[in-house]
């Protein structure tokens, strides 16, 4: 009867497998690092939220001296030329409506009033003319000038004391 | 020798659970983790680099500003941040009479109401800290803008003593505008019947006229700094523009004429 040898081969001297071993001894070392980074995050946290609150501290003591200096007077300033350069480019200046009126009106008619609104750039004239032939003449030599952008006729009439005709003419300055 | 054996798959089930439960939550959980705090690090830095910038800008500018001397009050004359009436009636009534003119009526209104004031300012950013929203919504600078009022001045002369007065106001120091105008033949039909006059008789002269002036003026409130305003741009800008000045100065030639009270006080008011 032949006979067999069931006995195994001692691999090490304590009983375990080198590899179980050394892998027992990688992951702890994992864990602990693991411990170690989650200790370094917590840490940085802290000191970052120390130099937020100092970066902080900085900003409020810099913006509160930066509303208290004279920035606000440069701003003024910059606020007062802004407006002033929109008032000028505006501007609409009187010399146009009394240089358009008289270089308008004819030798034969003269204005019994004029009225001028800044709100829509419009000058009412009431014109007297000694007869429709001058109305007529007026109208085409208010059409002609080139300051008015448009003419619009009112109404006319014969005054019956005097004879001449008062009409009314309503312009729109360019 | 069995629980040996589920020593290692153990720690490294441990090591994922901690990794997925403590360490990235630590490093980023979108409010207070490292990486969190660190980019709103970066935000406050920024800020206060930008401050600090602009308050340098500020000094720099404030000096130019301090340089161009009595140029500057040009600009505060042509818009002044009170309304001044006495010095609007004042240099109205000598422009009046400089021009000839029968002054009949002088009158200063208020400053109109319904422009919004600086006070009434809608917040659109925020300066403050918040871990929430560290990048804050662009400010939108809230300036004081212009209140308007008229003067309204009732004057008699002639037709070229009219356009004397009203090219005076048109070159006035103070920014101007003629809102209305009416220029009648006569006296007595714009000025309601004022016939005190030496003018001023039923059968109006050929050549008086009677003009009804509204003229427009303006104020603008002095500029407050907020956190509104603070982003300006203004104050990333190297210099100041100035040219306003010599601009102002071209088509306001007219000065301002100061307005001196002179002697006051009266023991009796009632006594003429």
């Amino acid at each position: 009867m032949s006979t067999i040898n069931l006995a195994v081969e001692q691999e090490t001297g304590n009983g375990y497998p080198k590899f179980f071993k050394n892998g027992v001894i990688g992951v702890t070392a994992v864990l602990i690092l693991v411990f170690c980074l989650y200790g370094g995050l917590l840490y940085a946290n802290k000191k970052i939220m120390a130099e937020i609150q100092s970066v902080d501290s900085q900003y409020d003591d810099e913006y509160n001296k930066f509303l208290a200096g004279n920035a606000k007077d440069v701003l003024d300033f910059k606020n007062r030329s802004t407006i002033s350069e929109g008032l000028l480019s505006k501007s609409y200046s009187v010399k146009n409506i009394f240089s358009a009126a008289e270089s308008s009106v004819l030798p034969t008619v003269y204005l019994e009033s004029l009225s001028y609104d800044s709100n829509n750039k419009m000058v009412n004239l009431s014109c007297v003319a000694p007869g429709f032939f001058d109305v007529a003449k007026q109208i085409e030599s208010f059409k002609e000038n080139s300051a008015f952008s448009s003419f619009a006729l009112g109404k006319s009439a014969i005054d019956s004391k005097t004879g001449l005709i008062n009409f009314d003419v309503s312009l729109k300055m360019k | 020798m069995k629980i040996k054996l589920l020593l290692v798959p153990s720690i490294i089930t441990l090591i994922v659970i901690l990794s997925i439960w403590l360490v990235y939550p630590a490093y980023s959980n979108g409010s207070t983790g490292v990486k969190d705090r660190y980019d709103q690090l970066k935000v406050e830095k920024v800020k206060l680099d930008s401050i600090l910038g602009k308050s340098d800008s500020a000094s720099k500018l404030a000096s130019q500003l301090d340089s161009l001397g009595s140029d500057s009050d040009v600009v505060y004359e042509f818009i002044p941040s009170d309304i001044k009436e006495s010095e609007i009636i004042d240099n109205l009534n000598r422009m009046a009479a400089d021009s000839g003119l029968l002054i009949y009526g002088l009158s200063v209104g208020r400053p109109s109401l319904e422009v919004a004031s600086p006070e009434a300012v809608v917040t659109m950013g925020s300066t403050s800290l918040d871990a929430t929203n560290p990048v804050a919504a662009p400010a939108i600078p809230v300036l004081p803008k212009p209140k308007n009022f008229e003067a309204n001045i009732q004057v008699s002369g002639n037709y070229d003593q009219i356009k004397t007065f009203l090219e005076k106001v048109d070159v006035f120091a103070r920014y101007s505008n003629l809102n209305n105008l009416i220029l009648k033949k006569g006296i007595s039909s714009v000025t309601g019947g004022v016939n005190n006059s030496p003018t001023a008789a039923n059968a109006p002269a050929l050549d008086v006229l009677t003009a009804n002036v509204k003229i427009g003026f303006n104020l603008v409130d002095r500029a407050t700094l907020s956190g509104d305003n603070v982003n300006d741009p203004v104050f990333s800008n190297g210099s100041l523009d100035t040219k306003i000045i010599s601009q102002i100065k071209s088509q306001r030639s007219g000065a301002a004429m100061t307005f001196d009270i002179g002697q006051k006080g009266k023991a009796n008011p009632f006594m003429p």
